[in-house]
């Protein structure tokens, strides 16, 4: 509006922003932005050699399988949507040792939540650190700043800043939630990738009980 | 398979954006003390420079970071092509935050809805909003390390915070600042100034800029500021300070190294060749460019001959955040 313009000119401009905010927010609809049908699960996630259920989302229970969109490797390939692969808990069954998993970290990230950056900041040593005995992680993605679900470019940012290299997938309709609501993050399960039990559900970041209880976990 | 479970919706969630752009366009009106104590490490020094927004050669000024009793380190002359982060990490027990309470209002006093807040410790974040009569009501769900309360998002709204003690707390009536659209912000030059409202940053060459572009999307990089109004804001600016002007700038996170140079219209009239001290808040978990929660002094700057002007002297702006100035 130039400075200039004259009080009915104003007005009559306030009138028109205000009832073009109007049909925008009439217009709007629903306020969740469509997630790519490619990076939802809705043909479901079987896998034959998963333990059986019941399935449950606390400590000593089994998780349940879930299936993603994401970088298995985000350090070995371009950060973009034909790199994407799928990821399901299920890759990190290995009731025999076979794979050399012994256990497996899952965490929720959003890129809101600033305690997740902290985390992650220091993920890529640890994984350094903790795959040669065992351990596996799989972070997740799912809210942008805004608290729209997260998207790949989301995601390529995500690997990037952090420089990854652990498995990072999107989750978009927050899968994850039946673990901890979408107000809060980030979430830490540790999996015992033999019988794919709970063995550790932790809300935020507690590195001084996370880290120890690895270890112990590891050399039992 | 995991029983699906969608982000919440509008009710109780976060609102359509056209609801945020719809308010917007609408006309429009001791604590701190353990932090004092926090020593710099060390000025900008090389490292891998992470997203190098301008990069140059030749000399250029470096400066000290700001000890948090006020004093400013030393600088060495040198110029370096990317930076380290000082780091202001330390070690705290978790604290059982209560039930905080706020109401948020615009700064003619309606009420805003649906503004993004965040209960965050350096460990874990909750996120919620105002509701449709701007208020809050948010219980986080475990202990946090150095919890602080966030109103706004640095996208739409400025991002303040307000540290956290145990327990219940109302943080009483909160004023919600609405930054000027993306399409108003002054574009970040490779070297030179960038103007928004009443502040002036001015880059040079040898600068390394890193924005956060996991909030950012490229057309969002653009520099914005809004004035804080310093009687309605006092739970975020501790008024132990003593904070005489404040400004929110964006976009938040944005590092510069060596620091910034800053220029602020002289709104309070101070005579001309009056010292003054500027500080930034943390509002970041990783405390990699201050303290979270709470405010650092990182220069130091005089009213210009003219009258007209604050530039810093020495030290600068080394994180975008929320910027305060009083007198020395």
């Amino acid at each position: 509006m130039p400075s200039g313009a004259g009080p009915l000119t104003r007005a009559l401009a306030r009138v028109a922003s205000c009832a073009v905010a109007g049909f925008a927010c009439f217009a709007c609809g629903s306020n969740a932005p469509t997630i790519p049908s490619e990076l939802l699960q809705s043909g479901g996630c079987a896998a034959s050699d998963y333990p059986a259920g019941p399935f449950g989302t606390e400590e000593s229970q089994t998780l349940a399988n879930a299936c993603f969109q994401g970088f298995r490797a985000p350090q070995m390939v371009r950060h973009e949507a034909s790199s994407l692969q799928s990821i399901a808990f299920a890759d990190y069954y290995d009731p025999t040792g076979s794979k050399g998993i012994k256990l497996v970290l899952i965490d929720t990230s959003a890129v809101w939540c600033s305690a997740c950056r902290v985390e992650h900041e220091g993920l890529s040593e640890k994984n350094d650190e903790y795959a040669p005995k065992g351990l596996r992680i799989l972070g997740t993605l799912f809210q942008d700043a805004r608290r729209d679900p997260a998207t790949v470019k989301d995601l390529s940012n995500w690997v990037e800043t952090f420089s990854s290299n652990y498995a990072m997938a999107l989750d978009p309709d927050y899968q994850l939630g039946a673990f901890a609501s979408a107000e809060t993050a980030p979430l830490n399960l540790v999996v015992d990738a033999r019988t794919m039990k709970i063995e550790k559900k932790l809300l935020g970041d507690q590195a001084t009980v996370l880290w120890p209880f690895i270890d112990a976990a590891l050399a039992d | 398979m995991l029983p699906k479970r969608r982000p919440r919706g509008w009710i109780g969630g976060r609102p359509p954006r056209c609801v945020t752009l719809a308010y917007m366009s609408l006309p429009r009106p001791s604590v701190l003390g353990a932090w004092l104590w926090i020593a710099l490490t060390q000025g900008c020094s090389s490292s891998t420079p992470l997203d190098v927004a301008s990069a140059g050669t030749g000399g250029g000024s470096v400066v000290g970071m700001a000890g948090a009793d006020g004093e400013l380190a030393g600088s060495d002359g040198s110029s370096p092509s990317s930076c380290k982060p000082p780091g202001y990490h330390v070690d705290a027990e978790p604290t059982a935050v209560g039930e905080i309470q706020a109401t948020i209002q615009d700064a003619s006093g309606v009420a805003v809805p649906m503004l993004p807040i965040q209960v965050c410790g350096t460990d874990q974040c909750t996120f919620g909003s105002s509701n449709a009569t701007g208020k809050v009501d948010i219980i986080p769900k475990t202990k946090l390390i150095l919890p602080a309360f966030k109103y706004g998002d640095g996208l739409d709204f400025a991002e303040l915070a307000i540290q956290l003690v145990k327990g219940k707390q109302d943080l009483g009536t909160l004023v919600a600042l609405p930054f000027p659209a993306f399409t108003e912000g002054g574009k970040f030059p490779e070297s030179g100034r960038v103007t928004n409202g009443d502040l002036t940053l001015s880059i040079e060459a040898t600068t390394t800029v890193q924005f956060d572009r996991l909030s950012y999307a490229d057309s969002e990089l653009v520099f914005r500021t809004v004035s804080i109004p310093i009687d309605e804001s006092q739970k975020a600016l501790d008024p132990s300070f003593g904070f005489e002007l404040a400004y929110a700038a964006a976009p938040l996170g944005t590092t510069f190294c060596p620091p910034a140079q800053l220029s602020l219209k002289n709104r309070l009239k101070w005579p001309a060749g009056t010292a003054v001290e500027l500080f930034v808040q943390g509002v970041n978990a990783d405390e990699a460019w201050a303290p979270y929660g709470t405010w650092i002094k990182v220069a130091e700057g005089s009213v210009s001959r003219d009258g007209s002007v604050i530039d810093t002297t020495s030290g600068g702006i080394t994180v975008l955040s929320s910027i305060a100035v009083r007198r020395k």
